[in-house]
């Protein structure tokens, strides 16, 4: 056998090492290299993943979060005492104040977004959100009355009628309200990511409740998402997230109650006063994580036809939204991220470029 | 030092032209994963191994992939590339096993070895740095189990031109030093 | 014809073979093979339970109790406090990535198998 051993030089098993050892890490790096934290702040569950794993202090990490995401959930609280409570009584009164600083940031995004989305984004509208129930934890009926509604709508309020002049407000309609369910979850995602960087964390995703926006990559390899099936437990579809890169829906199936056979849920049309038809949900895909939020009810407010038109004119190229027949349409750039599962794939639509009226 | 060719030299390069027609007829072949090929053209890198010894084979080798390339239009494409990825792995197997031909280990086994280094190369190397898929190992077995196949074949074959008598004298045998 | 065989071909050859069967075992194994319930509450570190048994797991939280069912390799959220029903109405958690969520609770429930682990998920 001594020959045998001969023949094989020490080098050459060196080399066969060298050449095994990528089989070896392949099979190794199978499993989870990130960590989980999950925590209960802005009235929902956050679950913060960090990269690589084990280099991150958690509980450091999670004290921080939650105490700035609690700050801003009282802060930005549509109906419970805080700086838009204030904000609001102060509107009404029409004389001229400072605003609280946490909530210029909103009025800001709220006013441009809704002149972006012809008014069909209205954080002014609080009035007519808390009339169908929704300013308490439990929602609950009864609805409004449709002719109140009718004169609540004969003339609205409108983020328009905020005057601003630097910190300096003044409100112009008696029924304004601000509610910004639409758009404060968006701001505190991208205010969490900011202070992830501020704490030298350098790639973690932010989910709160669902929506979520990434902070750099997991090594070589891309974030992978998955969707839920809104009506059940399964996985809808997958999709592969960048470094930056937000993820926002608006569904039908979120808060709501039942009212006499129908379902009544928060996101409401400002043309009819009353929750939006037709579109189960909307999903957008975008960098800017206040925009996904704003666009995603926005989306779902425009409805199956005119969907399109809205998501071009909001500079939102990749959005997914979902029919009450539990059909999806995509646009031609959200196509090529989303992975289906089996069973969806043969109810998947790619939305044509001049789809939609244009208004 | 002299640049004319000496007799070595010819045979590696005729060895290689065969090679690099081999590696041709091997492209035709269809294949699950694209680039991946049962690489039927190790047959002359063992019969340039066992006649002419490892560097000889390497230069082979290397000279049917560099030309078969340039001869398919696909110069440093991910083809090329995988075909270097698995040429190599193949070469440094054979590197560490040749050594124990001809008392411990005969074409055959060299031919297998070589095989499965040259499928167990490319698909690390296209898993790596082409298609970073989760699921790519899915196709990992049938490419395993096709390796082993062509790895006998290409055993046999070599098997039986060492036994040609034109090949003969120039193949390392027992009482025989290495060429090389 | 003489094929040269020696006992160093015998050796590389049963190796490679069993590489290649290996392979093909490992590979295609079935998928039901290591299937779990991660429960991941806020504030906890999360809680893993297998499927193979059939039990109940009971899950306190802020607002109450959430009961889960593991029945025959699947798992559900049985009851759970909440107006909606939301945690109960996603059924049988069945294959990996089927989740369920309690958000008076502040928990999640999630299968987890063979699959590439999702590093988050959207709802």
């Amino acid at each position: 056998m001594t020959s045998a051993v001969a023949g094989i030089r020490r080098a050459h098993v060196w080399a066969l090492g060298l050449l095994l050892l990528p089989l070896l890490v392949a099979g190794c790096t199978a499993h989870t290299d990130t960590d989980r934290l999950t925590f209960h702040a802005f009235g929902t569950l956050i679950d913060i993943t960090l990269y690589p794993a084990g280099a991150h202090d958690l509980a450091r990490l999670e004290s921080a979060l939650s105490a700035d995401l609690e700050i801003m959930h009282a802060s930005w609280h549509a109906w419970q005492p805080g700086s838009v409570g204030r904000t609001n009584q102060l509107l009404v009164l029409g004389g001229e104040f400072s605003a609280p600083p946490s909530v210029l940031p909103l009025i800001e995004r709220g006013q441009q977004l809704e002149i972006a989305t012809d008014g069909l984004f209205n954080p002014a509208l609080g009035r007519l959100v808390a009339a169908w129930g929704f300013h308490q934890d439990e929602p609950a009926g009864p609805p409004p009355d449709p002719e109140w509604i009718a004169d609540l709508l004969a003339d609205p309020p409108r983020m328009a009628d905020i005057e601003r002049n630097g910190v300096r407000l003044r409100g112009h309609h008696p029924e304004l309200q601000l509610d910004f369910g639409g758009l404060a979850k968006g701001l505190a995602v991208a205010r969490s990511i900011d202070l992830l960087q501020e704490l030298g964390v350098e790639h973690a995703i932010v989910n709160a409740g669902g929506d979520l926006m990434t902070l750099g990559r997991p090594g070589h390899r891309p974030w992978r998402i998955g969707v839920r099936d809104p009506h059940g437990a399964g996985v809808l579809a997958s999709i592969e997230l960048d470094g930056g890169e937000a993820l926002f829906t608006s569904g039908d199936y979120e808060r709501g109650y039942a009212w006499e056979g129908e379902r009544i849920h928060h996101v409401i049309d400002p043309r009819s006063g009353r929750p939006s038809q037709g579109l189960a949900a909307a999903t957008v895909l975008h960098t800017d994580p206040v925009l996904a939020d704003a666009a995603a009810t926005t989306l779902m407010i425009a409805g199956p036809e005119a969907w399109p038109a809205h998501a071009r004119k909001l500079g939102v190229e990749r959005a997914m939204v979902v029919l009450p027949d539990g059909s999806v349409e995509l646009t031609p750039a959200m196509e090529p991220r989303v992975v289906f599962e089996q069973a969806t794939q043969s109810s998947v639509r790619v939305a044509s470029a001049t789809s939609g009226k244009d208004r | 030092m002299s640049f004319t060719p000496g007799s070595v030299d010819r045979r590696i390069a005729a060895l290689a032209a065969l090679a690099m027609g081999l590696q041709l007829i091997d492209a035709t072949i269809p294949s699950p994963v694209p680039g991946i090929k049962p690489g039927l053209a190790n047959v002359i890198t063992l019969v340039a191994l066992l006649a002419l010894g490892w560097r000889a084979a390497m230069a082979v080798t290397l000279l049917r992939i560099v030309g078969a390339s340039l001869l398919m239009g696909t110069l440093v494409s991910p083809g090329f590339w995988l075909s270097l990825a698995g040429g190599l792995s193949a070469l440094s197997i054979l590197g560490i096993l040749a050594g124990l031909y001809p008392r411990h280990l005969g074409p055959v086994g060299l031919a297998v070895a070589a095989a499965l280094a040259h499928t167990v190369g490319q698909f690390l190397f296209a898993w790596a740095v082409i298609i970073p898929h989760p699921q790519l190992p899915w196709l990992l077995p049938p490419l395993l189990l096709a390796a082993l196949l062509t790895g006998l074949v290409t055993g046999i074959l070599t098997a039986s031109v060492l036994a040609d008598p034109r090949i003969r004298p120039y193949v390392r045998d027992r009482s025989r030093t290495p060429a090389g | 014809m003489n094929l040269g065989l020696r006992w160093g071909d015998v050796v590389v050859v049963m190796l490679a073979a069993t590489l290649v069967a290996s392979s093909f075992t490992l590979t295609y194994a079935p998928a039901s093979g290591a299937l779990r319930l991660v429960v991941s509450q806020a504030g906890e570190s999360p809680r893993t339970f297998p499927l193979n048994e059939d039990r109940t797991v009971d899950i306190a939280g802020p607002a109450g109790l959430t009961r889960i069912e593991i029945h025959e390799g699947r798992a559900r959220c049985l009851r759970s406090p909440g107006s909606q029903g939301i945690c109960e109405r996603a059924g049988w958690l069945e294959r990996h990535g089927d989740m369920a969520v309690s958000l008076p609770n502040r928990l999640v429930l999630q299968l987890q198998g063979d699959g590439t682990p999702f590093d988050s998920m959207h709802f």
